[in-house]
């Protein structure tokens, strides 16, 4: 007997939206039951970033700034830049999760494990 | 002297251990609630903080008060428990507000809070306008917070931890434990609550993160 205590995860996609809806409102945000994450895809600059939207401070949901390119978390003021996900105005190491994505058939997918 | 009390009890569905986070987390005050424009602490331990706290009076919200004042947490039990806070505050008078967490269930709570107005000399023809102050700041400050303990209430069911956020692996992503609340609550240095420990009192904020 050995003593393998690997774990398996299983791969999981998930079709968040539409890329011509994600266009045209440039954010969406939406808690996935399927992920138990709530997620924010933002259109910025000609590109898609795919990001967790609970604070990592203490949970908090974030107010979206597309001109700074930052969250903002609306529970105490912390905010996270959208591109790399380090937070802009506090000494904290965690990043925001970024996840996955590809595009297929006009939707966006994305992927976890 | 005249004392002015009133009661109110509110219920919800989360566990006592986040009504006690939402208590404890100063640094929400200013962002989260109207009234509220200034939080500074000046001491801070286990079961006590003194606090300067600035707010627009409610109905006159044109008005801003100062007020210093004492937390205490006087009773622990099960993840919710009792806490008073003593204030001087709104044309310097004094209060007293007592707010019991009660844990009623998994995942259930009541929040029973009682505010004593200490009321002396001419003062006491404040009681009809307190009166209704009260109602309004308790009701205001509820509705204000109950989205964030709703949410706080929901991540830590899915296994959020503080300062590192959702577990990576969405299998991971679950946690039926008690929900408790160990107070202080971990806050950064440069946090603007700590701004007096920092600069007017040169000493260490009661908890920080783990690194």
């Amino acid at each position: 007997m050995g003593d393998d205590t690997s774990t398996t995860y299983t791969a999981i996609t998930y079709n968040f939206c539409e890329l011509a809806e994600l266009r045209k409102e440039k954010f969406i945000t939406k808690w996935v039951d399927e992920l138990k994450d709530e997620i924010t895809a933002v259109y910025m600059n000609d590109k898609i970033h795919v990001v967790s939207s609970v604070c990592p401070h203490f949970g908090g949901d974030f107010a979206v700034d597309l001109k700074k390119g930052e969250m903002r978390c609306k529970w105490h003021d912390w905010t996270f830049c959208i591109d790399g996900g380090q937070c802009t105005n506090r000494n904290l190491k965690t990043k925001l999760r970024q996840y996955e994505f590809f595009e297929q058939n006009g939707s966006l997918i994305i992927r976890a494990s | 002297m005249k004392v002015l009390e009133r009661n109110f009890e509110n219920k919800i569905d989360v566990a006592a251990g986040v009504v006690m986070w939402n208590h404890w987390d100063h640094e929400h005050l200013t962002v989260v609630h109207k009234n509220y424009t200034d939080c500074k602490l000046l001491h801070e331990t286990d079961d006590t903080i003194v606090q300067l706290v600035s707010y627009r009076v409610p109905i006159f919200s044109f008005l801003i008060s100062h007020s210093m004042g004492t937390v205490v947490l006087t009773k622990r039990e099960g993840n919710g428990g009792t806490m008073q806070q003593f204030n001087l505050g709104f044309l310097g008078i004094p209060s007293i507000t007592t707010i019991d967490i009660i844990d009623d269930g998994v995942d259930h709570c009541t929040v029973r809070t009682n505010y004593k107005f200490l009321l002396h000399g001419w003062k006491v023809l404040l009681a009809p306008l307190l009166y209704k102050m009260m109602e309004k700041w308790n009701r205001q400050v509820w509705l204000e917070d109950l989205p964030l303990k709703l949410r706080r209430h929901k991540v830590l069911r899915a296994g959020f931890q503080d300062f590192i956020g959702m577990p990576e692996k969405v299998a991971d992503r679950h946690d039926d434990r008690a929900i408790e609340c160990r107070i202080p609550l971990p806050r950064p240095a440069d946090s603007p609550v700590n701004s007096y420990f920092n600069t007017l009192l040169k000493k260490k904020p009661g908890r920080e993160p783990a690194s």
